[in-house]
């Protein structure tokens, strides 16, 4: 086996040229697929922190409230009461945090934007507070009551600046409008796709006195965890355990918050709903960013296979042909068929796997150089949830490259090889 | 000519050498049928654009901050400036070569409440007191009042509970003491006697407290309707008809007909249907068995709506449908408890046999709704619904485009606050005469100009409360008024043959000239996030093509050089026997491009009857957002001789790059060296 693979390695090094060829061939087949792999596992994870950061926690346990049949208002009006059924269930190393639901209208002099409202505590929050990226001025301020942290995207709109006075106006249940004079306090970085569509945060006080909301409600409990929590599991535990304790519990739906309001509003019930969601669910709305670079990396997994297969197979079957004398001479001194088969595909092999895994590292390390430098227009920045490249290469991305290139490496040199290995001794040595 | 047929000779002498063709056949294979779709899907999206309302190109005033988008965004609409003397600016564009309409257009984000529940009974108890007074009335009256009660009931139920979720408010404590006096049998008895002033006391406290019902969104464009619907070939009126020319009215689109205002029963039906259709079943899906129990729980708010003839009929039809009599709420129960296996039976009778019986629409043409702008925060603007419409071949009841509904201009002013040229005049003149000279000339919905907040002890009215209200717009309005108000953009739809860009130009020409405060945008610009995302299909094609193309580039390179090694002794004796370097380098060169040519075009002609074979009768498409971006329910990929040229040529300017370096190389052989050297 040892000179099988001796044999095997002299023979790349003997014609250079087209090993480095192919070499590359592999290498960059495997590195395209490693970048489009961390490019798609780079914008979910920009995607994740970013619903987890404005729309949503890991699990979330949220209310719709019905005064009457014909309205509609997302908030859990008892919610020391739900918080009191779902904190046991909170899992180690999870936390649990109140959020604000909306929806609003900002005016500042003739402009007007709309949005969906985040209401949050700013003094609860203070670790996620800090992390969030602004343009001016601190989401922290919201601390104050009656100040409002704007995306940059709706602030441009709005032509406003840090300390200018806006007007946020919302629909009460029952149709009234409710008006409420704010303080720009922050302008927040974009934040993809929901820089416009959740651009508005203010304190839960706020939100509450904007809605008219009980002063101990909050819209949404949500709990949020490090690490891999399987939150299906954890999410269809907290929805049992508040049915068994009397709420009245949604079905699961893979929806957003905002998407579940116009069917509820067709139901005919008065009163409170809890709904359970998870991450995915909420963020549904966006996940057609991440099938799509998913669908890519499928599409540039078969391109690059099929390339592989191709180049060394025809690389290999002109290699037997060049090579019809050694072959001869190997089979005269008594080297079996199964050993030449061997020997050629354990070139292809040996060619697979140092070019693939090149080029899995090369376009790691390039991912990793690369990450958070290479800035994005604003139409492309708004799909990747990230103003620069978001990368995030990750191992299993390598494995997958090089175990696809290493496998379609092997299948390419059977036939070739088993061309070689029919080579009678006779006539292979008349090529001499 | 002798390049030409060595090169023929050594390509069919050498069929290894066919492995270049092949791995340009093999791109051309993908590329041919990936551009085909890819131009396919692009045209399609301008098809669906251009002609449900978008145009070919866009003009707006060149003043604005935002430019124009069709579809609302997120944040809302797009800030545009009014073009002040629209009818000038559309003689004008009218006068240029290439355009075949110019169609005024407003787009706007509406609402409208739908009124509540209790407003539903309250007219239905009207309508019987208005009745000659009968047996039959009086027996109608009392469903009708008894019904009124369990609602009343109800509502004051409900109202017990808004206080788990909301803060309490003084306002409506009056409110509150009314209805539980409204709930208690004397009042009751008092109806019986005095009906009508019983109702006048629910009204004015009750309904109050039930709100104004729900509140949907009814994204708009305003426009000249009977313009907008000869302009626009997909458009199809549906219902109703279209509002006679100087009427002001609403036409519904099609999927905001059936998502905000048909019965929430048959809507659930139709959803069941869709997913069901999609492959989902009832038996593994909580969320679909919930629609399901929610028609059932709500079948008593289904009946109180049902007047006596109603319920009479659905009940025989019921009876016939099922093969048994009962009473009415028995046998919808019966028939509306479903599951995989009679689900589609069930469907179709329900539309055959019970819709006819049933309020299908809780709005019908004729009917006036209450519109209003929320980003404008102006006040409510009544208007006549003529008809439902949709853009025809761009979905159904669901689809995003077929939720817009088409209001007159002079209603979508009115909703915008913008006031007309009079009113400007008028408060011009009020300005001069009140000797505010220097607040600037007004233009938009702030006719005052900007508002300063003063600090100062409130004036006591003399009088009551003061309510400014503009004046009631009338049902009609004449041409002048018409013509009387700024418009913020319009489609201009281009005559067949005629080239956007240079009608661009024409039009900036014009406007140079004449100093109109024009500017244009094409439909790729207006169509917004749409034609963003098609782009975005075009830039990934683009993408892969060149990954394809680096890789056949490296591969023939290498195949090429291992040929040129074998052909050191050919070489050598062309060159021994006087041909030049640079005519060896030729032929090999030439070698390289006619295997990419031909294998390029095989490979073009092969990928051009796949597509045929597999999608050569179309591809059906049946999520309704996509047909909007496919341009109907059928996708026909339209392979265009430029998609395989442009392949072709692609492929062959790649091979001819791989073919330098080897084809350099094989010429720069000596003929002494190659002669002493063994060939094939």
């Amino acid at each position: 086996m040892l000179s099988l693979l001796r044999i095997a390695l002299r023979n790349l090094f003997v014609d250079r040229e087209r090993a480095l060829l192919l070499f590359l061939v592999i290498a960059s087949g495997s590195a395209v697929l490693v970048g489009v792999m961390s490019l798609k596992t780079g914008v979910a994870a920009a995607q994740r922190e970013a619903a987890r950061t404005l729309l949503s926690g890991d699990v979330n346990v949220g209310g719709y409230f019905k005064v009457h049949p014909d309205t509609l208002a997302p908030v859990l009006g008892d919610t020391p009461r739900v918080r009191s059924v779902v904190e046991p269930l909170v899992p180690a190393g999870c936390g649990l945090r109140e959020r604000g639901r909306g929806y609003a209208t900002v005016a500042a002099g003739r402009h007007r934007v709309r949005s969906f409202l985040v209401g949050l505590d700013a003094g609860h929050e203070r670790e996620l507070v800090q992390r969030m990226a602004t343009r001016e001025g601190s989401v922290a301020a919201l601390e104050r009551t009656h100040t409002v942290a704007l995306s940059a995207p709706l602030a441009r709109q709005l032509q406003v600046k840090v300390g200018d006075v806006t007007t946020l106006y919302t629909q009460l249940v029952g149709g009234k409008n409710n008006a409420l004079d704010v303080e720009v306090a922050a302008i927040t970085e974009p934040v993809g796709l929901l820089g416009e569509s959740s651009g508005i945060l203010v304190s839960n006080a706020t939100l509450r006195e904007l809605h008219g909301y009980r002063p101990e409600s909050a819209s949404v409990l949500q709990l949020t965890c490090a690490g891999d929590t399987d939150v299906d599991a954890l999410a269809g535990t907290v929805r049992e355990t508040l049915r068994t304790s009397g709420f009245t519990v949604l079905p699961a739906s893979h929806e957003a918050y905002g998407d579940k309001m116009a069917p509820l509003l067709r139901e005919g019930w008065a009163g409170q709903r809890v709904d359970v969601s998870t991450w995915q669910d909420e963020s549904s709305f966006l996940s057609f960013v991440t099938d799509g670079l998913g669908a890519l990396a499928v599409l540039v997994g078969v391109i690059v296979f099929a390339v592989v297969v191709l180049g060394l197979f025809v690389s290999l079957n002109v290699s037997v042909r060049e090579r019809t004398r050694e072959i001869g001479t190997l089979r005269a001194m008594g080297m079996h068929r199964s050993s030449v088969v061997g020997m050629f595909v354990l070139e292809g092999l040996l060619l697979g796997v140092l070019a693939s895994a090149s080029g899995a590292a090369v376009s790691a390390l390039l991912c990793v150089g690369l990450r958070g430098s290479v800035p994005l227009p604003e139409a492309i920045s708004n799909f990747f949830f990230s103003g620069t490249l978001p990368l995030q290469p990750e191992l299993p991305h390598a494995v997958v490259a090089v175990v696809l290139v290493t496998v379609g490496s092997v299948l390419a040199s059977i036939i070739p090889a088993a061309r070689a290995a029919s080579l009678s001794p006779r006539s292979a040595m008349e090529f001499l | 000519m002798t390049l030409v047929r060595l090169t023929l000779q050594s390509v069919l002498a050498r069929p290894r050498s066919w492995v270049v063709g092949l791995l340009a056949a093999g791109a051309a294979v993908l590329l041919t049928p990936g551009l085909a779709l890819v131009e396919s899907i692009s045209e399609g999206t301008r098809r669906s654009l251009i002609e449900s309302g978008t145009g070919d190109l866009q003009v707006y005033h060149s003043g604005s901050t935002g430019v124009p988008l069709m579809l609302v965004g997120p944040s809302g609409e797009a800030e545009l400036t009014p073009l002040e003397d629209y009818p000038a600016a559309e003689a004008a564009l009218r006068s240029v070569e290439g355009i075949q309409e110019v169609v005024p257009l407003e787009v706007g984000m509406g609402a409208v409440f739908r009124g509540n529940y209790l407003d539903e009974k309250l007219a239905a108890v009207r309508a019987v007191l208005r009745e000659p007074s009968s047996e039959a009335r009086d027996a109608r009256l009392a469903l009708r009042v008894a019904d009124l009660r369990r609602t009343l009931e109800r509502v004051a139920r409900d109202e017990g509970n808004r206080e788990q979720a909301f803060a309490a408010e003084a306002a409506y404590q009056e409110d509150r003491e009314a209805l539980e006096r409204i709930v208690s049998a004397d009042f009751w008895e008092r109806f019986a006697a005095e009906p009508l002033p019983a109702l006048e006391l629910i009204e004015n406290r009750v309904a109050r407290l039930a709100g104004e019902g729900e509140s949907v969104s009814l994204d708009y464009l305003g426009t000249d309707l009977t313009r907008f619907a000869g302009a626009f070939p997909r458009f199809e009126l549906l219902s109703g008809q279209m509002p006679p020319p100087g009427s002001r009215g609403l036409m519904l689109g099609h999927a905001a007909y059936e998502q905000f205002f048909k019965l929430p029963i048959a809507f659930r039906l139709d959803e069941l249907h869709r997913a069901l259709e999609r492959g989902a079943r009832l038996a593994d899906d909580e969320g679909l068995r919930t629609q399901v129990d929610r028609n059932q729980a709500e079948l008593p708010d289904l009946l109180s709506r049902l007047d006596v003839e109603r319920g009479a009929a659905l009940q025989s039809a019921l009876a016939r449908a099922l093969g048994h009599p009962g009473e009415l709420e028995a046998l919808l129960k019966e028939f509306l408890t479903l599951d995989d296996g009679n689900f589609d039976a069930r469907y179709k009778l329900f539309y055959a046999e019970l819709a006819p019986h049933l309020p299908l629409y809780r709005i019908q043409p004729g009917e006036t709704l209450s519109l209003r702008n929320p980003m404008k925060l102006g006040s409510n603007v009544p208007v006549k619904v003529w008809g439902t419409f949709r853009f025809r071949g761009l979905g159904g009841d669901s689809s995003r485009v077929n939720t817009t509904s088409l209001v007159d201009l002079v209603t979508a002013r009115q909703l915008a606050n913008r006031p007309t040229r009079a009113e400007l005049a008028e408060a011009r003149r009020l300005i001069d005469e009140l000797g505010m000279g220097d607040a600037g000339a007004p233009a938009t919905d702030e006719p005052l100009g900007p508002l300063t907040i003063v600090d100062a002890e409130p004036v006591k009215a003399s009088g009551g409360e003061l309510v400014v209200e503009r004046e009631v717009l009338a049902d009609t309005f004449t041409d002048e008024e018409m013509k009387d108000g700024s418009v913020l953009q319009a489609a201009i739809v281009l005559k067949p043959g005629a080239v956007p860009e240079e009608v661009t130009a024409r039009i900036q020409q014009l406007a140079g000239e004449k100093k109109l405060p024009l500017a244009t945008v094409s439909w790729q610009e207006a169509g917004g996030f749409v034609s963003g995302v098609v782009g975005m299909g075009q830039v990934l094609l683009f993408l892969l093509a060149l990954m394809l193309g680096g890789f056949v580039l490296l591969l023939s390179t290498g195949t090429l050089l291992l040929l040129a090694k074998e052909r050191v002794g050919e070489v050598g004796t062309l060159r021994a026997i006087g041909m030049q370097r640079r005519d060896v380098f030729l032929s090999l060169l030439l070698e390289g491009l006619l295997l990419g040519g031909v294998g390029s075009l095989l490979g073009a002609m092969a990928g051009a009857a796949l597509l045929s074979a597999a999608v050569g009768q179309g591809i059906s498409v049946s999520d309704e957002s996509l047909q909007f971006f496919l341009g109907g329910p059928v996708l026909y990929p339209q392979l265009k001789a430029w998609h395989g040229g442009l392949v072709v040529v692609g492929m062959m300017w790649v091979v001819a790059w791989a073919s330098l370096v080897p084809a350099w190389r094989g010429s720069a052989v000596e003929p002494v060296v190659a002669m002493s050297r063994r060939g094939d």
